[in-house]
């Protein structure tokens, strides 16, 4: 990687770098003209120059040519103009002033706009190339690489450069211009201010950089704090759990504190130097004006110097200072920039990074295994460099199928990890050849490696997305379609960059045909095949009952569900789960539901609908108005508060009781005991105002707020559930009439803020299970969620929607680290992932540590099953490091591992006369 | 559907609970949850953990001993019986399976909230052990009648 920041820039930038240059140089002209014109102006028709004569004309445009009289000793008139007069020429001069004002500043617009723009590019490529390289170092460099570190230098640290990008070429040949020009007119008017200039300029240019030098290495230093910084904060973030248990929370504050203040420190002294040379820099230009005003006036007083002279001198010097103190500048920002990118670029150095060419995209159909493996004195270390296994030679054959081991010991363990590792490149060999298809394993690209084997381990990190998005990930290698054509796709060229630009990554990059599908519909059985063997196809379907589908993207499943509504409300006798489903009708009031659920009888999707704002929703109000019901609810509050506190009121805060029955925790209590005294009080002084008088005016604000607090309650108050026997049949009857009236109010909004439950439709803001419930389930019959559960499933089984539930379920989304899965169920689903691609071998690397015993082994075997999918002539090789090693049996070959190396042993299994010799053959191809 | 108050009435008829304060007693009533199992529905299996007391409110319980696939009813209990009381003191777990023989209406209490409901009241320690000696006087007796019969 270029090493310098100006060859990078233009390497990347050069052609548009010349034509920024090439504008600015062309909008001098017109620049020179819009000030020069102002000159005229004043000169010409508002002094009245050469326009003594009345009636005077002069010419508006006239052109000479340039250098005429040098050429043709005599001027020559290109374009003789028009001739007008005073005013005439005013105006005339103000609109071509006026024009040329409009001009220059579409030319500042258009160069301040593409100098933007080609930093964003530079930038961009900058930060691709970073990229590229994270991407092409070797996996044993993560273990010492932070991903906060690496993620601020990409993001943050370069950012700056961008800035400076369009400034790096035009901005000093501008400057540098503009103070030759400068110079060269000091010296015209006298040689020796011009001398004097230089010598001061010179100084300035030898004295700066020394001071500068410390600068730099501040700005450095700056740099890999900040770094430092988002390393440890992002790691306080991943250890948070660690720091509550282990109260280290002021530890982490101290370690923070003091990284914060050790970069203000060197921020302040960077402060320091920077203001100390800009000082410096401006003393020196004003000692230059110092100088000239000593110098020239004792010149022109003692009369060696006519005063037009200096004046003159210091005319042509006032244009200097500028240029030469924005090159200072630019200089400055150069060289803490270049500082920034040399940091950048040495952070991202690697010798040992794989080559570009092994994870080009081929351009042919990746070939199948037919040799495997073959080890010759190969030694593996671990990450510490001691030798685990030495001198292993084997033939492992893409159809083998090897169980390797361990009987739980630590060394064997060790070894096998490496050992299996090291198939998959994750490890490199200390000393000897692993050869895959008689070549040396390090030179196969990965879109052999990658696609023909598969690795799984105990690992269990997931990136946050939904589970499909992270399992389809292996299988999309390439664009479709790029691997066909024999030539190599044209290099493509974005607007003058010369970088290459990768594949959209919403192309389709999923290659059906290379898995051996036919069609999208079967990727989707082989996703669901995959599952099923992996042991996830139902644990997806149970998160699937929890999701949402649009029933616009998918409308033949919705109706479905509706059917399973119907059924389930059918059958449910049948199904043993009568009587535990309370189903929302429209005529009846729900007991197991709260008011608020009753009254609105649907479900919200805007969030004023929601239950807990209804009891400030206008609308709801208005009609619990009309109802009479305002005073019923607050009513209701007030005895629900009062139960409340009668039933927990006495009860110590750490009492069992609010941890396991109580809907309420203590300081709800105390709340609204303090609520309930309020209002007592507030009653009590003033005996003779009716609640509903007193709610109406809003005595205080305090007893308006209490009154609010006490008439939500009412709102999420479930009669089954807390039976303090406050909701009487008649408010019920009352609540269902508000009902009505609340639905017409709604259904005349345009947008309806709320979905009714309607027996016939689908609901888009409800989960699946909500949908096909549609009721609630009752709190009194024991195990009732469990039955409704179940019948729920096996329903699903028989109306054959597993699929599309399953495709719900794959649209879960799996949160940070994938963390919103259990442990179990990520290790699984890296199972499912290796299996996905279909690769000629796979290789199992402790897999599903997490899971129970006889689960796993029930897994295991059913990945030893040949054909592994039906339907799909697909049978891979293994290479398991086995936990459970009762499984050996049912491997081709069995590896144990003894004295630092691997030894084949028979496999142990039932006596099946005959099968034992065969299966000896096999394995005489191992050392 | 019954509120707290009823439920208070009910529990209050039952012997265990009729000293305790009527608050105290509503706030057990909240705390327990009223389930209903038909006929031959299981309230809990043998070597189950047990994390939950009942306390029948009406109907019979049939108390059954397993083993070896084969069931042995060895006792019957009635309104306002205590059951599965063993497990929640002394996490073993259930020695027994209980089913519902009839209709069956029990107050289920959980163990947490059973241990700090003894806690509070030395009265219903009081009563339950009561309740556990005579179960074990009446065991014992029954044992040494086995024991007579089997030696004859």
């Amino acid at each position: 990687m270029e090493r310098n920041l100006l060859k990078f820039i233009w390497k990347n930038s050069r052609l548009k770098q010349a034509w920024l240059l090439f504008v600015i140089i062309a909008s001098m002209p017109f620049y020179f003209l819009s000030l020069e014109l102002p000159k005229q102006i004043v000169n010409g028709p508002i002094q009245g120059e050469n326009f003594d004569a009345i009636g005077a004309t002069q010419p508006f445009l006239r052109i000479p040519m340039p250098y005429g009289e040098t050429f043709f000793g005599r001027e020559v008139i290109l374009f003789d103009g028009f001739q007008f007069g005073r005013i005439e020429m005013l105006f005339a001069l103000c609109t071509a002033f006026m024009f040329f004002v409009f001009l220059n500043g579409w030319f500042k617009l258009y160069t301040n706009t593409y100098k933007g723009k080609l930093g964003e590019e530079v930038l961009r490529q900058l930060r691709y190339t970073l990229l590229d390289r994270v991407l092409r170092y070797r996996v044993a460099r993560f273990r010492n690489l932070k991903g906060a570190e690496v993620s601020s230098v990409i993001k943050d640290e370069v950012e700056p450069l961008g800035e400076f990008v369009g400034d790096a070429f035009s901005l000093p040949l501008f400057l540098g211009g503009q103070a030759v020009t400068g110079l060269l007119f000091l010296f015209l008017q006298s040689i020796y201010f011009g001398l004097l200039t230089i010598a001061i300029v010179a100084f300035q240019i030898w004295i700066i950089p020394r001071m500068r030098r410390k600068l730099i290495a501040l700005g450095r230093q700056r740099q890999m704090q900040a770094r430092r910084l988002s390393g440890q904060v992002a790691e306080t973030v991943d250890m948070a759990a660690d720091i509550h248990v282990n109260d280290m929370s002021n530890y982490a504050r101290a370690r923070h504190y003091g990284l914060l203040q050790s970069i203000l420190s060197i921020r302040f002294e960077l402060y320091q130097r920077k203001f100390t040379v800009k000082y410096i820099n401006n003393l020196l230009m004003q000692f230059l004006s110092f100088l000239f005003y000593l110098i020239g006036g004792y010149f022109v007083i003692t009369g060696r110097l006519d005063i037009g002279q200096l004046v003159a001198v210091i005319a042509a010097y006032k244009d200097l200072p500028g240029p030469i103190k924005g090159l200072i500048d630019y200089d400055q920002i150069r060289l803490m920039n270049e500082a920034r990118y040399e940091q950048t670029v040495d952070s991202f150095r690697d010798d040992g990074l794989i080559e570009a060419e092994l994870q080009r995209m081929p351009h042919e159909p990746v070939p199948r295994l037919t040799q495997g493996f073959e080890l010759d004195h190969v030694r593996l270390e671990d990450e510490t460099g001691r030798t685990v296994a030495d001198n292993l030679r084997m033939r492992i054959a893409p159809s083998d199928r090897i169980a390797i081991v361990t009987n739980g010991q630590d060394a064997a363990r060790i070894a096998a990890n490496v050992f299996a590792a090291s198939l998959v490149r994750l490890v490199q060999p200390a000393a000897g050849t692993i050869a895959l298809e008689s070549r040396p394993l390090e030179e196969h690209p990965e879109s052999l490696t990658g696609r023909r084997i598969g690795y799984a381990d105990s690992g269990s990190y997931f990136p946050a997305g939904t589970i499909n998005d992270n399992l389809l990930m292996v299988v999309k290698n390439q664009p479709v379609g790029s691997a066909t054509g024999r030539e190599p796709p044209p290099q493509k060229v974005s607007a003058g960059m010369l970088n290459e630009v990768p594949p959209d990554p919403n192309a389709e990059w999923i290659n059906l045909a290379d898995l051996g599908l036919a069609d999208s519909e079967a990727l989707d059985r082989h996703v669901a095949g995959v599952l099923e063997l992996s042991g996830l196809s139902r644990q997806i379907q149970d998160l699937g009952l929890i999701g949402t589908v649009d029933p616009a993207a998918n409308p033949v499943f919705c109706d479905k569900i509706v059917q399973v509504r119907r059924e389930f409300r059918e059958n449910a006798s049948s199904l043993g789960v009568e009587g535990i489903v309370q189903s929302f009708h429209p005529d009846l009031y729900n007991v197991q539901a709260t008011i608020g659920e009753n009254l609105l009888f649907g479900t919200a999707s805007d969030p004023a609908w929601t239950p807990a704002n209804l009891n400030s929703n206008p609308v709801v109000l208005k009609v619990l108005e009309k109802h009479g019901l305002r005073t019923a609810f607050q009513d209701m509050g007030q005895r629900i508060a009062e139960a409340r506190i009668e039933l927990f009121g006495d009860l110590a805060p750490d009492s069992k009781i609010f941890e396991t029955v109580a809907d309420v925790s203590f300081e709800e209590v105390a709340r609204l005991k303090a609520i309930v005294a309020r209002l007592k009080m507030a009653e009590r002084q003033e005996p003779g105002r009716d609640s509903k008088t007193e709610m109406a005016r809003g005595k205080s604000a305090r007893g308006t707020d209490d009154r609010q607090e006490v008439f939500k309650l009412a709102f999420d108050y479930c009669e089954a559930q807390s039976r303090f026997g406050v909701l009487d049949a008649a408010t019920e009857q009352e609540i269902l009439a508000a009902r009505r009236d609340l639905h017409e109010e709604i259904q005349a909004m345009e947008v309806a803020p709320v979905f009714f439950h309607d027996p016939d439709r689908y609901n888009p803001t409800a989960t699946v299970l909500d949908n096909i419930l549609l009721g609630r389930i009752s709190s009194t019959v024991v195990d009732g969620k469990e039955k409704v559960l179940a019948a729920v499933q096996e329903l699903v089984g028989q109306t054959g929607i597993s699929g599309g539930l399953l495709r719900v379920g794959l649209g879960f989304e799996m949160g940070n680290g994938g963390r919103r899965l259990s442990d179990t169920q990520r290790q699984k689903l890296h199972v499912a992932r290796a299996l996905l691609k279909k690769p000629d071998m796979i290789i199992f690397n402790e897999v599903l540590g997490s899971m129970d015993t006889p689960g796993r082994r029930e897994i295991m075997q059913r990945l030893l099953e040949r054909p592994l999918l039906s339907g799909q002539d697909w049978s891979p090789g293994y290479v398991c490091v086995l936990l459970d090693d009762e499984l050996a049996e049912h491997f081709d070959r069995v590896l144990t591992f003894s004295n630092g190396a691997f030894h084949e042993t028979e496999p142990e299994r039932p006596a099946e006369p005959g099968k034992a010799e065969v299966d000896g053959s096999l394995a005489g191809a191992a050392n | 559907m019954s509120t707290l108050k009823d439920e208070v009435e009910v529990l209050r008829k039952i012997p265990l609970f009729a000293a305790m304060d009527p608050s105290k007693l509503k706030l057990l009533a909240y705390a327990s949850d009223k389930v209903e199992f038909e006929d031959g529905q299981v309230l809990f299996r043998q070597g189950d953990a047990g994390d939950s007391a009942f306390i029948v409110l009406s109907g019979v319980a049939d108390i059954i001993s397993e083993s070896g696939g084969s069931e042995v009813v060895v006792a019957q209990l009635r309104d306002h019986a205590l059951i599965g009381e063993m497990s929640v003191f002394c996490d073993i777990p259930r020695s027994a399976t209980v089913r519902a023989n009839g209709r069956l209406t029990a107050l289920k209490i959980g163990k947490g909230y059973f241990l700090e409901l003894i806690k509070e009241f030395p009265e219903l320690a009081r009563r339950i052990i009561r309740e556990l000696a005579f179960r074990l006087a009446k065991t014992t007796a029954d044992l040494a009648a086995a024991e007579r019969a089997a030696r004859h």
